[in-house]
């Protein structure tokens, strides 16, 4: 419980340093909009971990043979992150894999690689990083397309692809073992979708799909998102995927009600959701998204 | 002159389409906004050599008269696609031959059927074909006619509509359209005249550097006036150069801010752009843009 509950707090300071107040945030020293925290790692379970720093997480995974490790984030956070690996163990790393393409997630990949590992993405992400390129994002160097399994020795991870979502490259990161799955930014447990609340959710309906087909088909147990507490249970991927089945429902109500298309992101209600971490602030901002999506089809 | 106040009055009211609070809409003296929208009646105006420019509720297609048939463009929706085909009936008994879709996006393209019943090829830039297998909508007719590359031309009883791609933009399929007979463009979105960037103002499926680099490529083309998709009729070439212009500065402001520290949520009041003050939506709207290019910077998308 008391887990649980640092969840939402720590998910909902996340979102809030995003979008509103970041007074922490120091330009100089750090290259994300949140600030600069400690890292903090929290040991999952037969070889996996998840660490978080500056308001971002990433998992690892220490096989017999070396490391797996998903987000970099960015150069000073990997450094962070590295060092917190070390504390574990001196084993090689072998993999990185990135959750998706934006550039909060992926910089600082050298800090990885320097260490020899190779770097993964699914394909759909390599447009992205050719397109815009950034000085500090190393490219993958291999991709896979719906499934690649990554063996560090007596310990696996599954790299899975259930379409667009928050991105149309995300890859649902799950460790079979551990019958844990690490979703960044599709899925903020038990909270709507925060960061401005407009932009991010790129694919409004696919959003629905790829949720629906990663719990069809995958028999996690516990999630670790990319923002806030460690860990949240099955249930919050559930929920958010209702959640946002409820949004693309009641805008098209409001739609086919005639409802003016100004007042149309005001008018969405959805009190079986009011309990929902950013609800009262990021709900208009949510339908609006999904307005958008009715208008011109994206 | 009235007329042209009208279309312009229209066009105004197109920005506040996704945004618009009742206020917004009491100060332009209309009372509601609906969907679909009923605001400002259809006008066709003839630009010369047979070109019309067709517009309603706020948005705006052409159309090519030639001897042998019509060259139809955007049908925008089921019913002012009946409206477009009326006007074009006003105008010629010759059949629509060719139907072609600006980009992808539904406020622009839906409504095509009744031109495909007629016997119209609705054509557009292949990568449009992704979207629609992606996100089917039913008022939406699959193209007959794909292109790749970054040049077509649908030629038509002597005369030619020239397509051109410049890659992403707007979406990843966006062609402007050149009418030679009267050296102008059909400029869909990327620049609507006089303003800064409309619709709900954060500037969807826009990709911003890709959008600079492409209306550079526009101003180098060889045309005397645009036509926007929304807004006027005419409007000079030096509006898609203030436009670009106007997004440049912004984003510069943007990246000096987020180098400063600013929070998003001050990002929008601290920003202040002289130069640009007087485009239409501009207090209004500027911080969203902004906001847009925040997460630009940020996420590298």
């Amino acid at each position: 419980m008391r887990t649980l509950l640092r969840t939402p707090i720590l998910a909902l300071s996340v979102m809030l340093a995003f979008t509103a107040c970041s007074t922490a945030q120091q330009p100089a020293s750090t290259a994300t909009p949140f600030g600069t925290l400690s890292a903090v790692t929290t040991d999952l379970g037969d070889g996996l971990y998840t660490v978080s720093a500056g308001g971002y997480r990433t998992v690892f995974l220490v096989g017999d043979n070396g490391v797996l490790v998903g987000d970099p984030i960015s150069t000073p956070i990997a450094k962070q992150f590295l060092s917190e690996i070390r504390k574990v163990t001196s084993k090689p790393l072998l993999y990185v894999v990135y959750s998706h393409n934006h550039w909060d997630h992926v910089l600082g990949g050298q800090v990885f690689k320097d260490e020899g590992a190779e770097i993964w993405s699914h394909e759909a992400c390599l447009p992205h990083f050719y397109r815009n390129s950034h000085p500090d994002l190393v490219l993958p160097d291999r991709s896979y397309e719906q499934k690649q399994v990554l063996d560090v020795g007596n310990a696996k991870a599954e790299l899975l692809y259930h379409g667009p979502n928050h991105s149309d490259c995300s890859t649902h990161l799950y460790f079979p073992a551990q019958k844990i799955v690490h979703i960044v930014d599709t899925v903020q447990p038990y909270a709507v979708s925060g960061a401005g609340g407009r932009m991010n959710d790129s694919y409004p309906k696919q959003f629905v799909a790829s949720l629906q087909k990663l719990e069809d088909e995958v028999p996690f147990e516990r999630m670790v998102p990319g923002h806030g507490g460690p860990i949240a249970p099955r249930d919050a991927v559930t929920n958010r995927r209702e959640y946002q089945q409820g949004l693309l429902d009641a805008v098209k109500a409001e739609i086919d009600k005639g409802t003016p298309f100004g007042e149309i992101p005001g008018a969405v209600s959805l009190p079986q959701f009011k309990d929902l971490l950013g609800y009262d602030q990021y709900l208009a901002a949510n339908a609006q998204r999904i307005l958008i999506y009715y208008t011109i089809g994206w | 002159m009235v007329q042209l106040m009208k279309i312009t009055a229209s066009a105004l009211l197109l920005t506040f389409l996704l945004s618009a609070s009742p206020t917004d809409a009491q100060e332009q003296g209309q009372a509601t906004l609906r969907v679909p929208l009923n605001f400002g009646s259809a006008t066709t105006v003839h630009l010369g050599s047979g070109v019309y420019t067709f517009t309603r509720q706020g948005a705006r297609n052409i159309f090519i008269v030639t001897d042998d048939g019509v060259i139809a463009t955007d049908p925008i929706s089921p019913e002012t696609a009946e409206v477009y085909m009326a006007e074009i009936r006003k105008v010629t008994d010759k059949p629509v031959k060719y139907l072609v879709y600006s980009h992808q996006h539904w406020d622009h393209v839906r409504g095509g059927q009744i031109f495909k019943d007629a016997g119209a090829s609705v054509v557009s830039h292949q990568a449009c074909i992704q979207y629609f297998h992606r996100d089917p909508n039913p008022e939406v007719v699959n193209p007959d006619i794909t292109f790749e590359g970054p040049r077509y031309d649908v030629t038509l009883g002597g005369k030619t509509l020239e397509l051109h791609h410049f890659g992403r933009n707007h979406g990843d399929c966006l062609v402007v359209m050149r009418i030679p007979e009267i050296n102008a463009i059909f400029l869909v979105d990327l620049v609507t005249p006089y303003g800064v960037s409309g619709g709900s103002g954060l500037i969807n499926d826009f990709y911003p550097t890709d959008w600079i680099r492409s209306l550079k490529q526009i101003e180098a083309m060889d045309f005397d006036y645009m036509i926007g998709g929304h807004g006027p009729p005419k409007a000079p070439p030096w509006a898609i150069t203030e436009r670009r212009e106007y997004l440049e500065a912004l984003m510069a402001a943007v990246k000096a801010e987020l180098d400063k520290g600013t929070p998003a949520a001050e990002t929008g009041a601290a920003i202040n752009l002289p130069k640009f003050q007087h485009l239409r939506n501009y207090k209004r709207l500027m911080p969203l843009n902004a906001e847009r290019f925040r997460t630009f910077y940020i996420l590298g998308w």
